[in-house]
């Protein structure tokens, strides 16, 4: 246990002493609080806290991006400087050197996310201080029971399975080939071009297994309830049989290659 | 258990060519051992090989006891490497990078860290970024990262690969020290034969992925030596009967003999009580250089031969 923190802080050191990493984060919550602050100019009248926290999740995208360029660096890097070859030749061993790379990425978007929602929480309690303590849903003949907290938190969470997805093709591609620009670049080809494909596909046989109907999982936690094909647990179900693929994929590579 | 570091018929294969083929030998703790051989002849490749970058495609190689195909993590824990020229992250100090890598074993203290820090007189620079390091401050980098977990096998490419003399000099030192000192089985790989000499016991050397041969150093001791006699066929029976397997070639007048110089001392008493003449002694003296050429051009003209 001791030892994986350990192999854990490494990838830190590598990441945050990065100027580019740096730049990344900075931008991020610039991005983050401009949309913020543009969003509260011509939005000013949500009907609660709440709702407003939750719209404003969808600024996790630009954690989304940080993400596939982080997941998309973290091996390719490795094998671009050569350092690769101490890294392979400790007693850690692969599997869960590449375990440690990918939960270090995870790790580091959740904590970013975090970063948002607590943002997200306080400025919007500048705003409305008064609507915090109202923990009703604005429509809950909809909703069914719940309270507004939880189905933000279901919300967060689901982003950062949105998150973890986009991060693991990123990261899978970088195992994979070794090259950071392949990495992104096709990631975000599938990120944009993914979902129109799963629209051409359409929902049936097997084309309803495909990944890209099911990567929007923010829809399962909406205000109001939109009617989706999938149920959230069919969607869920994919995307975490897709994302063990993708691990797997890796792994094998990883694991099997020859390092020269 | 079996110390030091074994390779056993190990061969490597990509896409049925050969880079190495069926390379046996031993390096035991306490000694230096030098992979020999120009340019593109597989020393690398064995060294990838011994740190389990590259997977072996037949043989085995034992590390203290441990298989390295069987027990990784048991094997490798006890080796230091440097594999090719050493590569940092360049955005880290020198420190930072230590630290990384003393996070990847169990068991290091940052006084380690310190102490090697001292020892390879890094003191001046080991916290500025590794990016405006240069190469011979890199290569001490590369060997304090090798021995920062104490390792009882220590693996060493080309390391006076862009050092100065100076350099070359304390780490020499340092990996003598080490062998003899604290027991380490050191194997350091070169193409240039004087550093050799001047720092291994042994060297094996390698020519087209084979190991070519394996000689011992002879720091004085066992050497070739030409005795001049009256009557060598007599001369032959006495040594014979003495050393059994000294004898190398016999000549009318002289016969080859390996010896040490206590035996040779011993073996000239047994002539003369003989009462044979033994007319001069002489030691042949031929450098690593020589056994070197000799050696990859009988490998060459052997290969001539058999096509
Ligand atoms: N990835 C690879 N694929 C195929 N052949 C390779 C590969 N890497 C090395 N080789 C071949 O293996 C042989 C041995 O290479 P190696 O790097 O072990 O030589 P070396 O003895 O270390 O040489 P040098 O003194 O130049 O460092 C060479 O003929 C080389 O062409
Ligand atoms: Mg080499």
């Amino acid at each position: 246990m001791r030892s994986l923190a350990r192999l854990i802080w490494n990838e830190y050191l590598k990441m945050i002493y990065r100027t580019s990493t740096l730049v990344m984060c900075g931008g991020l919550m610039a991005l983050i609080l401009f949309s913020f602050a543009l969003d509260r100019w011509y939005n000013p009248f949500y009907t609660g806290y709440w709702q407003a926290v939750a719209s404003q999740s969808w600024l996790s995208f630009f954690i989304m991006v940080m993400a596939v360029i982080l997941a998309g660096r973290i091996i390719a890097d490795e094998f671009q400087w050569g350092t690769i070859k101490f890294l392979l030749i400790r007693p850690a061993g692969r599997s869960r050197i590449l375990f440690v790379k990918y939960g270090a990425v995870l790790c580091f978007c959740f904590f970013l996310l975090m970063v948002l929602f607590l943002c997200s929480m306080i400025l919007n309690w500048i705003f409305q201080p008064q609507g915090v303590a109202d923990p009703s849903l604005p429509s809950k003949e909809e909703n069914g029971n719940g309270s507004a907290v939880g189905m933000v938190l279901k919300l967060y969470a689901l982003r950062m399975v949105e998150i973890a997805v986009y991060a693991g093709i990123s990261f899978m591609i970088s195992a994979l080939f070794k090259s950071v620009a392949l990495a992104t670049g096709l990631t975000f080809f599938f990120m944009l071009f993914g979902p129109e494909t799963a629209n051409q596909l359409g929902t049936s046989g097997f084309g309803s297994y495909f990944l890209f109907h099911h990567t929007g999982l923010s829809q399962y936690a909406q205000w109001n309830v939109t009617e989706s094909v999938f149920s959230l647990a069919e969607s869920l179900g994919v995307v975490l049989i897709h994302l063990a693929i993708f691990y797997g994929i890796a792994w094998i590579r990883f694991t099997k290659q020859d390092v020269f | 258990m079996e110390a030091g570091l074994h390779f056993r018929n190990v061969s490597k294969r990509i896409r049925s060519k050969p880079l190495v083929e069926n390379v046996s030998f031993s390096v035991y703790p306490g000694e230096v051992f030098g992979l020999l051989g120009p340019n593109g002849a597989g020393k690398t490749t064995l060294i990838r090989l011994a740190v389990g970058l590259i997977t072996m495609s037949q043989g085995e190689i034992i590390i203290d006891g441990h298989s390295l195909r069987e027990s990784f993590s048991q094997a490798i824990q006890r080796v230091g490497a440097i594999v090719e020229t050493p590569a940092f992250y360049d955005f880290l100090t020198g420190y930072q990078n230590l630290v990384h890598y003393a996070n990847l074993s169990d068991r290091v203290e940052r006084e380690r860290i310190d102490e090697l820090v001292e020892r390879l007189n890094m003191g001046n620079y080991i916290y500025s970024k590794v990016g405006t390091y240069s190469l011979g401050m890199k290569q001490r980098l590369g060997i304090a990262q090798a021995m920062l977990h104490r390792p009882s096998v220590l693996i060493l490419d080309e390391p006076t690969n862009g050092l100065d003399p100076l350099g070359i000099k304390e780490l020499r030192e340092t990996i003598r020290q080490l062998a003899e000192r604290e027991n380490v089985a050191v194997l350091v790989s070169s193409h240039l034969l004087a550093e050799m000499e001047m720092m291994c016991d042994r060297v094996g050397i390698i020519n087209k992925g084979r190991m070519v041969s394996i000689r011992k150093l002879a720091d004085g001791d066992v050497q070739n030596r030409w005795f001049e006699v009256d009557k060598a066929d007599q001369a032959y029976t006495v040594i014979r009967t003495k050393y059994p397997h000294a004898v190398l070639a016999v000549t009318e007048k002289t016969l080859k003999v390996q010896a040490d110089p206590q035996m040779t001392a011993l073996i000239n008493e047994a002539l003369v009580q003989a009462g044979i003449a033994v007319y001069g002694i002489t030691a042949e003296s031929r450098s690593l250089e020589d056994l070197f050429m000799e050696d990859t051009e009988n490998e060459i003209s052997g290969q001539i031969n058999l096509e």
